[in-house]
Formats: structure tokens, sequence, C-alpha cells
């Protein structure tokens, strides 16, 4: 019985400690503890590792950046890790406001995050690519809208994801080239790449730094970018003005902070950010080997960019949901 | 070869990088033999320490912790019947009976073999046949997962087989547990009770741990304060009788080739690797009744098994840049980091950096072998502390892996509710191998099938139209109907021991 009481005694001694470690220090001068910073992907991926650029590279004052992975939901349970934060600056999360939109739209979640959390920049762009494998029958975009028109719902499509933004960049390339296809959805980068280039699918689409690798070695061939302008990473691959669409999309990633935290707080750390975007170091090592567009817009600038885009693609997004109930 | 010559011999010249590895080793092994802490939370831990090195030395001990850690998990496996790793959980089917028998000593001797066997044989296919075993691996769509997942779902019967009907229910009661969450296609919430925490499914590390340290646990802890026996463990010999090590070649063959083959199929993993080369080993077994009572096959069936998977898992990695599995794809970012692209060209531009990959490949596996002579003695005595004190400490081992894996309170308490409905059920004869079948292959057959059915728009047939799917069906079709077939044949019915 003693050695019963014992083993409790352990046990709830263990289970209060972690909980405990959160709740000490409190304000004085921002920031005087390190700083949460959420990413909601596995460690390893794109998103992490340009985080972890980030970490290399900021000085927040003398605090440390401390960089936690919470993955799962398509990124949407870190972003609600954050969302539910307390709003004192010490938790942010590296994300994208498209993303976020289309958790919402898409019920992954209840609460309108992308309206709600605060933006602190949005730093990188990387637009999203449709490719083939290298002995596709379609060496360009006029062969494949060609086989489509004539061939309605023949071509598969796949990409990451049954909904959200790859799906609705997936209905924008459609539109632009008036075609109708099949898609299929993966649940991950790795395996949507994988059935490429073992031609199980005819086309895919995915971000610009995904493909690089693959195109680069010429397994796999890009043939459209979906940006007006071409892509800086792939200069050969025609993009969305060169075929005289007006669509465009690109995937934004950038910095989030919970709803409610103060302005002074958010405005420190856009500057430590935008600071960040002067190292020459940083900037090589995001543009060659992450191969993201490096842009910077403010928190003012990406709740404009916001305002402007998300109607248009709450609308997108919710076709889409429509399209997957009907089936 | 020659890349792996050059690699080992540039690793080995180096002795900064060779410390280096032996440390991603030990760190790798210590993480495996503890319950609730595995490689790849080593891996992603251990990651951000690599920034600061060369790319040799940061691929080298990331390598050395993914070798270190899938070979660890056998001691806990075969000494508490709690699997330090989730991989060598079917270990612990035979390996503690082992160990019960008072030949525990030989059933961690015969592991720690079994492992460097198949990390050896799959380093073989690694630097031989990369880019043809890439290819097959590229041959397989989601038609082709989705019967290997239905195939590995046969293999509930030989889990099974003392009690079907329960069998059936727990395996069901596991597609169940791994249906939680958004589903594949429509991204739509099951399951989850409102908590979005859960819009990613139940967190497998935290899950597997739940049903298998926990629950085990609770369930010797009603032991605790009473006279046990105490497990005796004989001397660990440095390497088993030969005479044992030449009956098992059959089984070291199989073991790999099935590791290696899971190994190259992104996300299948060690856990269903192990289970079906335990399963396949069993059926062309002389002694199928043997397995399950402590039997060196079963052993060598897992462990051989899960290491090979590392070096199959390697294979898409340094070929196509496409991740085989967790630790793998936290390794190509280790690439990124040090300004490598992963991909098809890294094979032919950056020698160098496979050859390293090959080099400490062979060289993790050679100290890992080592080092786990020496661990195991240290871990044997750990025995010797009381139970009352050894339990407590690994739980909060297992809390602390449940927390880190994702940093989140949520995975803690998925943990402890796993861990008494795990209790729950063993309390009422169900078994948890099948549950824990059906929670990992579940997900595998269902989101395949849909994006298959969606791909071939509605078409089911199209499955039979696939050389590769129809193989696998049949494979399948084979292991339900084994029973029945050797009862045919007039050989007795072989009953699973082990109370599954």
């Amino acid at each position: 019985m003693k050695k019963a009481l014992w083993i409790s005694a352990v046990l709830v001694l263990a289970l209060a400690v972690i909980p405990l470690a959160e709740g000490f220090a409190q304000d004085a001068k921002y920031p005087n503890k390190p700083i949460k910073m959420i990413v909601p992907f596995g460690a390893g991926g794109g998103t992490d590792t340009m985080v972890r650029a980030y970490q290399k590279y900021i000085d927040l004052g003398g605090q440390p950046m401390v960089v936690v992975n919470i993955a799962g939901g398509a990124g949407s349970i870190g972003v609600m890790e954050t969302y539910y934060a307390k709003p004192d600056g010490y938790t942010i999360v590296c994300t994208g406001w498209q993303s976020m939109l289309s958790y919402y739209v898409s019920n992954y979640v209840k609460v309108p995050v992308a309206e709600e959390m605060i933006p602190i920049a949005t730093t990188v762009s990387d637009p999203d690519v449709i490719a083939v494998v290298k002995n596709s029958p379609f060496k360009d975009v006029n062969a494949l809208v060609k086989y489509a028109q004539a061939n309605p719902g023949k071509l598969k499509w796949g990409s990451v994801g049954a909904v959200g933004s790859n799906y609705a960049a997936s209905m924008l390339v459609w539109r632009a080239l008036g075609i109708k296809v099949t898609y299929v959805p993966f649940d991950s980068a790795a395996k949507s790449r994988a059935a490429l280039l073992g031609g199980h699918i005819d086309v895919l689409l995915c971000q610009v730094s995904e493909i690089n690798p693959v195109a680069q070695s010429g397994d796999a061939l890009p043939i459209l970018v979906t940006t007006k302008k071409r892509s800086e990473f792939l200069p050969n691959c025609p993009s969305m003005g060169d075929i005289r669409a007006k669509e465009e999309f690109t995937l934004y990633r950038g910095f989030w902070a919970p709803p409610k935290t103060p302005k002074p707080i958010i405005d420190y750390l856009e500057k430590a950010f935008s600071k960040v975007h002067e190292n020459p170091e940083f900037r090589k090592f995001i543009m060659n080997d992450l191969k993201y567009s490096l842009m910077f817009a403010g928190s003012k600038e990406t709740r404009d960019i916001l305002n402007r885009e998300a109607p248009e693609l709450t609308i997108l997004y919710k076709e889409a949901l429509k399209n997957k109930a009907q089936k | 070869m020659e890349t792996l010559l050059t690699g080992t011999i540039g690793l080995l010249g180096d002795p900064y990088s060779l410390l280096i590895l032996a440390f991603g080793v030990l760190f790798g092994q210590i993480f495996g033999a503890i319950p609730g802490l595995t490689a790849a939370l080593g891996v992603s831990l251990l990651l951000p320490f690599t920034f600061a090195m060369t790319p040799v030395q940061g691929i080298a001990m990331l390598i050395g912790i993914y070798v270190g850690g899938i070979s660890g998990g056998l001691y806990a496996a075969t000494l508490l019947n709690i699997p330090g790793t989730p991989s060598s959980l079917v270990t612990c089917f035979d390996g503690y009976p082992m160990a019960k028998k008072g030949q525990g000593g030989l059933a961690l001797s015969l592991g720690i073999f079994s492992s460097f066997v198949g990390g050896i044989i799959s380093l073989f296919a690694l630097v031989l046949i990369a880019p043809q075993l890439a290819k097959i691996g590229l041959m397989f769509g989601p038609w082709e997962y989705f019967s290997m997942g239905v195939m590995g779902l046969g293999v509930v019967v030989s889990l099974c087989s003392k009690d079907i009907v329960k069998g059936l229910i727990a395996a069901i009661i596991g597609m169940l547990l791994g249906m939680v969450g958004m589903d594949p296609v429509m991204g739509v919430n099951r399951f989850t009770f409102g908590a979005w925490q859960l819009s990613s499914g139940l967190p497998s590390l935290a899950t597997l741990m739940g049903f298998f340290a926990l629950c085990e646990i609770m369930t010797q802890l009603r032991s605790v304060g009473m006279k046990t026996e105490i497990i005796a463990v004989s001397k660990v010999p440095l390497f088993p009788p030969l005479k044992m090590i030449l009956r098992n070649i059959k089984g070291f063959s199989l073991g790999s080739f099935i590791g290696v083959m899971i190994g190259i199929l992104p996300g299948v993993g060690q856990v269903t690797a192990s289970l079906l080369s335990y399963n396949q080993l069993r059926q062309i077994s002389k002694t199928p009744e043997k397995f399950g009572t402590g039997h060196e096959e079963g052993v060598v069936a897992s462990e051989t098994a899960n290491n090979a998977v590392c070096g199959g898992a390697l294979i898409p990695m340094s070929t196509l840049g496409i991740p085989g599995d967790l630790v793998t794809s936290i390794l190509l970012g280790g690439l990124i980091i040090h300004g490598l692209q992963p991909g098809p060209l890294l094979f032919k531009t950056n020698t160098d950096i496979i050859g390293s990959i090959f080099g400490g490949y062979l060289i993790s596996n050679l100290i890992s072998f080592l080092m786990a002579l020496f661990l195991v003695r240290i871990f044997i005595k750990l025995l010797k502390v009381p139970m009352h004190y050894l339990f407590p400490v690994i739980l909060v081992m297992c809390v602390i892996g449940a927390f880190t894996i994702n940093n989140r309170m949520f995975d803690v308490w998925v943990l402890v509710g796993t861990g008494i409905v795990g209790y729950l059920l063993t309390q009422n004869g169900f078994s948890l191998p099948p549950i824990i079948l059906g929670y990992i292959l579940g997900p595998i057959i269902e989101s395949n099938y849909r994006t298959a059915i969606l791909a071939s728009r509605g078409n089911f047939l199209e499955v039979f139209t696939r050389p590769i799917s129809v193989f696998l069906l049949i494979l399948g079709l084979l292991f339900l109907l084994w029973p029945f077939i050797n009862i045919l044949r007039g050989k007795k019915a072989d009953t699973g021991a082990r109370g599954f």
C-alpha cells in the first residue's frame, strides 16, 4: 500500500511540473524572456527550415527565439495553439493568411482565425507550378490543354490536400486554361511527388520550392507557373502572364500573433523581422537553398493584402467545398 | 560501392566526425532504450545542433541517432515487455517470453545481432541497387498502397488465432481509432467530439506508448509489493551461438527483404515491417506453434526487419529526395540547411555527401552493434531497481516523450486515455497487437483507397488491372486462409500462444 502511495505521489508531481514551467516571469520591458515561435509543420520541412534561418539571424534584444514544432491538421493545429495562447508577444506562429482562411472556410476550425489573428509581417511568397514527368506526352501547356479539351476529365491532376490553397490554385488554373480534369488529392508532398515520377498522375500542382530539385535533374518538367510574372527560379517556365490569363496565385508565408496582441509588441517584432531581411547572408540562404521569393509586407500591408484578396479566395474555397460535396 | 568505400574511409580518417557519429549512436541508443523517447524525437531534438557542423558531420550524427534509436528499442521490449520505441513492439511477442523462460541473455544477444544483420543487408541494398529499388518504389501508386494495407490486415488472423472473434473486434477498434480526425479527402472531422486538437488524429507516439507502456505498467502494477518472480537474466554472450545463427538464416533474409521493401515506400514504417516479417516467417516456419511462446525466430523476424527499414528508407531519400519515413524527412531538412538540394541530382553531383550517408550508415551499424553489447549490460543492472521505482520513472519518460513530439499537453492526455482503454481491453481478453495493426493500417488503406477511387473516377475494378495490387491482394487472401489450408493439408492448426 505504501508503495502504491509513493508511486502515485511521483506521478502527480510529474504531471504537475510541466504546466508550471510556463507560468513564471511577467512584463517589464518586452521582450524579457524567450519568444516561442510555433512552426505548424514537422521539423525539417520548408517552413521549419525557413524559421530556423530567422532564428539564427534575428535580434530580439538578446532574447532567444525558441522554435516549437506543432504539426498536424494541414498546419491548423499549430495555428490554433497560437490563437489560444496569451496575447503577450511571447507566442507567435509562422503561417500565411491563405492557409488560415482555408482552415475556417473548410470547417477545420470554428473561428475566423485569419481575421482575428494579428499579422506581424509577410516575408516570403512561393508560387505554385504545374509539372509533368519527363517522358510525358505533354511537353507544354498547349499540348496539355489540347488533350484535356478533347478528353474532359481524363487527365489525372494531383496535389496535396482535398480542400484549401492547392485545390483553390488548381481551380484557378483550370479556369484560366478552360479544362476539366480529375483531381487526385494526396496527404503528403512526398507522396504526390512520388506519384508524379511514378506516372500515377499526369500533372502535379505544387509549390515552386518543392519542384525545384526534380526539375533541375530533369525528372520533372515544369510547364506553368501560377503567377503573372515568371518565377526567378524557373526562368524558362511560362507563367500565367505568358498565356494571357488574368488569374494568379502565390502562397504567402509570414508571422502572426494571437488576437489582441498590443500594437507596440507587433511593431517591435515587425521591425525585428524586417532587420533580418537586410542581412545578405540570410537572403542568400532563403533564395538559393529554399527557393522562396523574398518579400516584405508589414503588419498593415499584410492586412491590406488580406482585405483585398480574401473575398475572392473565400468564394473559391467555398466553390471547392461544393465541388467535393457533389462527388 | 566505390562511393561507400570513399565515404567510409573519409569518415574513418576524420576522428572528429567519427566521434560525433559515435555520440549520435549513443544518444540514439539511449533514446531508443527508454520507452517514450524515440529515434524520431532524438533526430528532431538534435537537428538544430547540426547547423553549426559541416554537412558530413551533421549527416553522420543524424544517421547515428537513427540507427541507434531503432536498435535500442529491444532491451525494454525483451526485459520489461514494454517496447523502448514503437518499432520494437513486435519484439515483445517473443523476446519477453524468452526472458521469462530464463533465456533473456540469449534473446538480447540474438536481437542485437539481428539488428546488425538487418542494418548491414539493407546497407548493401542501399549501396548496390538503390536506383533500381527506388524505381520499384515509384511503381507503388494509391491502388498498390491500398492493396498492401489490405494484405497487412490479413496478418490479424495469425495475431489472434486464440480467440478470432475478439481479435477481429480488436482490429476494428484499432481501425476506428485510426479514423479519428480529419478525413483524408473531404477534410471533415470525425470522432473528434469538438476537440480541435484531435483534427490531425490521435498522435501516434502517445497512442502507441499508451497502449504498450502505460497499459503494461498498469497490468504489472497489480503485482507491485507482492512477491513476484524476478526475471533472471543470463549473461549476454557477444554473439549468439553459431548454430543458432545458421538455423535462422531464413529469418534474417526474409526480415531484411521485407524491411527494405517497406522502407522504400514512403509513410509505411517499422511497425508494419516487423509485423509482416513476423507473420511471414511464422507461416513458412517449421514450428509456427512456438511463435509467441518465447521463440527465437520471433525475435529475429522483428529485429531484422525494423532495422532493415532504415536502409530501405534511405533509398528514396538519397536517390529521389523523397523521404521514406519521419526520420528521413528530418534528415532531408538537415541537408537543405547545409545548402544541399536533396533530389535526384544529389546522387549524381554530390557523391561525397552520398558517400558519407553510405559510410555513416555502415559505421553507425558497426558502432551500434558494439555499443549495444556494452549498454545492454548496464540496462540489465537497471532491472535490479525495484519495479516501484522503475515504473514511475518510465512513466515520466513516456509523458515527456508524448509532450515533446508535438509540444502540447493534449498528447499527454491521449497517452493516459489510451493507456486506460488498453488496460480495460486487455483485462477483458482483447489483445493489443490487432488494435495496433488496425490503427496503423486503417488510415493507409482508407486514404489510398479514396485517392485511388477519385483517380479512377469511381471505378474500383481498376485495382485488379494492376499486377502488383493483384499479387498483394492474393497474398493477403492466403494469409487469411492459411489456417484452413493447414487443416486441409492435415497439419494441426497452429494455436497462437501468448494469449493473443
